[in-house]
């Protein structure tokens, strides 16, 4: 039943958005995929999201069994460029000798989990952020994951509530973003042929973080390098480090 | 042909939804709250939804769709992440001397009230009827086509059996022409291994805490199924729509002063206690769940819990060892650091008092809520005296996970005021921060943020400006409401 009025809303949806196509909004025409084409150039359109989005970095170090999913980029309608109350600020890690992944967005020297901007259509955003464990040499996996719109409200105390959408693959956003290794200078796209991507890069002998720059592109993402991956290879038990044993004394030195 | 997957103490929770497509998440949800968030709608045929940690490789059932791992991501097979929820009933009543209905296979119809019973034998396609309620039992065993009926149910039947249980050509919660009934209508907690095969239908919320749950052919599956084992034999049969994919934690399973906790070994857990530990010592509350419950803060150690303690005089703060017959707060948060897998329970603990006068929080859910008293930050903060920041280790205490955007502070007893008002005066920052194991790292979110939750037996860190000076801080902390 769910599924028949799931279909009536997506036919719904194509129909309005059909008939909207073409429709020139002002400077604007929505296309169907609910983006903005620019009305100079129709035939290679640059999407972007109407409203406000997020998404989440997925990184992973599969040899020592950490993982973090904790940072998030996007835009915000009343967020700024730089720092803003919108930017949340991240708390360093325990180190208690245990393993440790990071994933920190830099601004103003210092460090974020969230970081939400405000950039129009016509200028390129750019967000840094570092990779940090506890131990060089390691293997990373950076996974990109799909585009959530945000929905707000205005609650009873005049707050803003922010509510996620589902997260969003085909969202044609993501053919604007790419990955930048500062380091091996290599650029990655975070969707390709329709498939999100992933990259992998390993920590050198006394590296234990690595900078990156996200570039969310005015126009599409054109990268022909072969450097991202859309599968994963399986691990082995071989591959697995030895877990460090936990130092019952460690919260006694602090952090 | 056959496919297997087999993992060696592989911790995955796996999902199979089936003809469930009338059924609304939200409902679901509203009985199974929060925990994972499963990834919504998949509308393929022959999905097999697999959630978990998984400490071994998995293999993909050939030709039957997609397996959805947690910290196993890096198998091809696994395309979605989640994890394992724990928690498990504890404070188990004697079944061992509970009424006895060993005799019932001889009945046609067995309608079982509420309680606790040793074993209940069901007889060749004989019926066992339940109710809304909870069912504590030794051992429950069926005949060959016999029925768990549930058609009088309307909440949900809580069914824990201690000992291992076989379904196989059982009716599970499913009609006469094996259809599944909404699987919200079962929690099932099995102590044992389970073993669902040769035609047997089933559906519900099925959680084991260390025992070996086996499919193999012909099983039509619907609801969520947690084990730490898991045997998939065959999936040919499953062949229906996922559709709607439940939020699930298994919360009705550990209710009230009866909830389980299991803590991965050789790693920190920054915990919130569920139950009025005020004045309470280690011991009373860890002592009965762990092997060594006089820990003497040597290295023969194997656990110990962790407290912050804050300067008077500035804002720096350190870590002490609470000994096992040092005293606990209500609403602090705690380090457990174990070096092996432990479980711990809220045996011999009341029930926290919740206060029903709350502030308007404008969610119909949260009708009880606690205050408890934070440490101000002081004045003298320029470094190396702390900073301008108290770093407060909150604990959540309710059993039910709550939204961070239903707390509220209240300055020197003034009206209450939510986090992002109390930030926007200067006084508090609006964002808490919670360790994440699977990346020794903090996650952090904000109360404007509607996802921004604290689950049970979570701590959470409170950023408080040296602006509270010489104020009265308080936080109400809600009773659920997500």
């Amino acid at each position: 039943m769910k599924s028949i009025f799931k279909a009536l809303m997506v036919t719904s949806f194509v129909a309005v958005s059909f008939l909207m196509t073409g429709c020139n909004d002002g400077d604007k025409i929505i296309d169907d995929n609910n983006t903005v084409v620019h009305p100079e150039n129709p035939d290679n359109p640059t999407p972007t999201p109407v409203g406000e989005w997020q998404s989440n970095l997925s990184v992973e170090i599969a040899s020592a069994k950490l993982k973090n999913d904790s940072a998030i980029f996007g835009q915000k309608k009343d967020a700024k460029k730089g720092l803003d109350k919108r930017d949340l600020k991240a708390m360093k890690a325990p180190n208690w000798g245990q393993n440790t992944l990071e994933v920190v967005f830099e601004m103003d020297g210092k460090e974020f989990n969230t970081v939400f901007q405000n950039v129009s259509e016509e200028e390129v955003q750019k967000t840094e952020f570092l990779i940090r464990t506890n131990k060089e040499g390691r293997e990373v996996r950076i996974f990109f994951n799909g585009i959530a719109q945000l929905s707000s409200e205005v609650d009873h105390t005049g707050r803003t509530v922010y509510t996620p959408k589902s997260t969003d693959s085909s969202n044609r956003l993501l053919e604007r973003l790419k990955l930048i290794d500062t380091v091996a200078k290599t650029e990655v796209p975070f969707i390709k042929d329709g498939k999100l991507q992933s990259y992998v890069f390993t920590m050198g002998n006394n590296e234990k973080e690595r900078k990156f720059t996200i570039v969310l592109d005015t126009k599409h993402v054109d990268i022909s390098s072969d450097a991202s991956q859309s599968k994963v290879s399986k691990l082995t038990t071989t591959d697995l480090e030895e877990t460090p044993v936990l130092n019952l004394d460690a919260p006694l030195e602090d952090e | 042909m056959d496919s297997v997957i087999e993992s060696k103490r592989i911790k995955i929770i796996i999902f199979f939804c089936l003809c469930i497509a009338s059924l609304q998440a939200a409902s679901i949800g509203d009985i199974f709250k929060s925990g994972l968030q499963t990834t919504g709608d998949l509308d393929t045929s022959g999905d097999v939804f697999l959630i978990g940690e998984a400490d071994g490789t998995i293999e993909a059932p050939s030709g039957s769709g997609v397996i959805h791992c947690g910290e196993n991501t890096s198998d091809p097979a696994c395309t979605k992440s989640g994890q394992r929820v724990n928690g498990a009933p504890g404070n188990w009543p004697d079944v061992d001397n509970a009424e006895d209905k060993s005799t019932a296979w001889n009945l046609t119809t067995l309608d079982l009230q509420p309680g606790t019973y040793r074993d209940v034998n069901i007889g060749y396609q004989h019926k066992l009827i339940l109710h809304n309620g909870t069912y504590y039992m030794r051992k429950l065993t069926f005949g060959s086509n016999a029925e768990l009926n549930t058609s009088s149910v309307t909440n949900t039947v809580q069914l824990l059996i201690r000992d291992s249980t076989d379904f196989s050509n059982v009716s599970v919660n499913c009609d006469s022409n094996d259809n599944p009934l909404p699987p919200h209508h079962l929690a099932f907690y099995s102590g044992g291994d389970v073993t669902i095969t040769d035609g047997g239908c089933i559906s519900g919320f099925v959680y084991l805490l260390d025992g070996k749950l086996t499919f193999n052919s012909n099983v039509v599956a619907a609801g969520a199924f947690s084990a730490d084992t898991m045997s998939l034999l065959d999936q040919s049969r499953i062949t229906n729509r996922v559709d709607d994919l439940p939020l699930v934690d298994f919360g009705p399973i550990c209710q009230s002063n009866m909830c389980l906790v299991k803590e991965k070994g050789g790693k920190w857990h920054m915990i919130g206690i569920p139950a009025d530990i005020d004045g309470k010592t280690v011991s009373e509350v860890f002592g009965d769940d762990f092997d060594d419950n006089n820990f003497t803060g040597s290295s023969s150690d194997t656990w110990r819990i962790y407290e912050r303690t804050y300067s008077d005089t500035d804002n720096t703060s350190s870590y002490s060892m609470v000994p096992t017959n040092g005293t606990l707060h209500q609403g602090q948060g705690y380090w457990l650091g174990n070096q092996n897998d432990i479980v711990w329970d809220l045996d011999g603990l009341a029930n926290v008092t919740w206060d029903t006068n709350c502030p308007n929080v404008n969610n119909s859910k949260v009708t009880e809520c606690l205050t408890i008293r934070l440490k101000s930050a002081s004045d003298n903060s320029t470094p190396p005296q702390g900073g301008p920041y108290r770093y407060f280790l909150s604990g959540y205490m309710g059993l039910k996970t709550a939204r961070w955007m239903d707390f509220r502070f209240k300055i020197n007893g003034g009206s209450a005021i939510t986090p992002t008002e109390a930030h926007d005066n200067g006084l508090i920052d609006n964002q808490i921060w919670i360790y994440n194991e699977g990346s020794n790292a903090y996650d952090t979110c904000v109360d404007d943020d509607a996802g921004c939750v604290v689950d049970p037996r979570e701590g959470f860190w409170i950023e408080l400006n040296s602006t509270t000076t010489n104020q009265t801080i308080d936080l109400i902390i809600p009773n659920g409401g997500a």
